[in-house]
């Protein structure tokens, strides 16, 4: 019996090919070390940076330099800290400049209480730069309708959120997740507020075609082992979602053992 | 014995030889940055990765060792950092 290999279950977004569906961010890692074991252990092919004015002594270690030495690594820069489209834009650009990737996490969000993207610039910044060639990945509200307007401007995935950034909610937005998968067309990746790879597994079984994490990994007590284990959760969540959950019952149990006498003959 | 005075013409020379430039929205008094690689090997960070934007327009990096510096010009230094 043949099993349906890794290579059948490759996902595509904006043309580029991947097996792994764990994206990972690279921010509040305690150091560079532990955030390339991490990248490392969760089998990631798909990693977030975000750009910075240099600093008169530049003091945080080089994040780069590390990510640059992986094989098999794309980059995609965010455009953190842009609080509107034409920030944002200006953002994708150097990022582009600085990375080489034509991947952008377009990410959009003007209050630092509940980072929120916002999504009327959100969707203005993500039609320029797909016009632009870029493959643009929009951080978003799980609003099915924006998912549907986003697409239809050349979007290559939408990444909505399961909660808030780094709230550690998990899938608040189930329900309107299932909306979105429903009618999209191009990838859907879960992005910020997963806190456990369970909620990873469940995102994946959902339909979701892969997560982004970052501080459920760097924040944890074992960032490298958070990293396998999500690894290991998605790729769960994955087989599962091919496989296909048994339907629910209607509320009432349904025996899995033979429920007539024990000591009765079969078929009798 | 006489202490040492710079002449007036040598420190006016000098003087001119510096440019006040806006670097990442702070006064910077290059010494004698006449290119965009020499103000980088002054601020230290000449073997970093970073992308340069003179004045809103990006500088290749192809091109930072011809691309001069003027009075007056607005310096931004980008790099990459973690972030998710």
């Amino acid at each position: 019996m043949e099993r349906q290999g890794k290579a059948q279950d490759e996902w595509i977004v904006g043309g580029h090919r991947f097996s792994s569906r764990l994206l990972m961010g690279t921010g509040k890692f305690q150091d560079a070390e532990t955030m390339v074991g991490a990248v490392l252990a969760s089998g990631t092919q798909i990693v977030t940076v975000a750009l910075r004015r240099v600093g008169r002594i530049p003091q945080e270690d080089d994040m780069l330099g590390p990510l640059q030495q992986l094989k098999g690594i794309t980059l995609m820069p965010n455009t953190s800290g842009a609080r509107n489209a034409s920030e944002a834009i200006r953002a994708a650009r150097l990022g582009r400049e600085l990375s080489g990737s034509p991947f952008v996490k377009v990410e959009i969000h003007p209050n630092p209480h509940h980072l929120m993207p916002d999504p009327i610039e959100t969707f203005e910044a993500a039609r320029i730069l797909a016009a632009e060639g870029f493959v643009v990945m929009p951080y978003m509200p799980a609003d099915p309708v924006l998912a549907k307007r986003l697409e239809d401007v050349g979007c290559a995935s939408l990444m909505p959120l399961g909660s808030a950034i780094g709230s550690g909610h998990g899938l608040a937005t189930a329900e309107m997740l299932r909306l979105i998968l429903r009618h999209a067309r191009i990838p859907v990746i879960v992005d910020a507020g997963l806190r456990s790879p369970s909620e990873a597994a469940a995102a994946l079984e959902m339909g979701c075609d892969a997560v982004l994490v970052n501080s459920a990994v760097a924040a944890s007590g074992d960032p490298i082992a958070m990293a396998a284990a999500f690894a290991q959760a998605v790729g769960a969540g994955r087989v599962a979602h091919r496989a296909g959950l048994m339907p629910r019952g209607g509320g009432t149990a349904l025996a899995t053992s033979p429920l007539t006498a024990f000591l009765s003959v079969e078929d009798a | 014995m006489r202490a040492w005075r710079m002449p007036w013409r040598v420190f006016f020379y000098l003087k001119e030889l510096e440019v006040k430039l806006t670097v990442n929205g702070e006064a910077y008094e290059a010494k004698q940055s006449v290119s965009v690689t020499a103000l980088l090997e002054e601020m230290g960070i000449g073997g970093r990765a970073v992308v340069v934007v003179l004045n809103d327009e990006v500088i290749p990096a192809s091109s930072r060792s011809t691309c001069g510096l003027r009075e007056g010009d607005c310096v931004e230094l980008f790099r990459l950092v973690g972030g998710g």
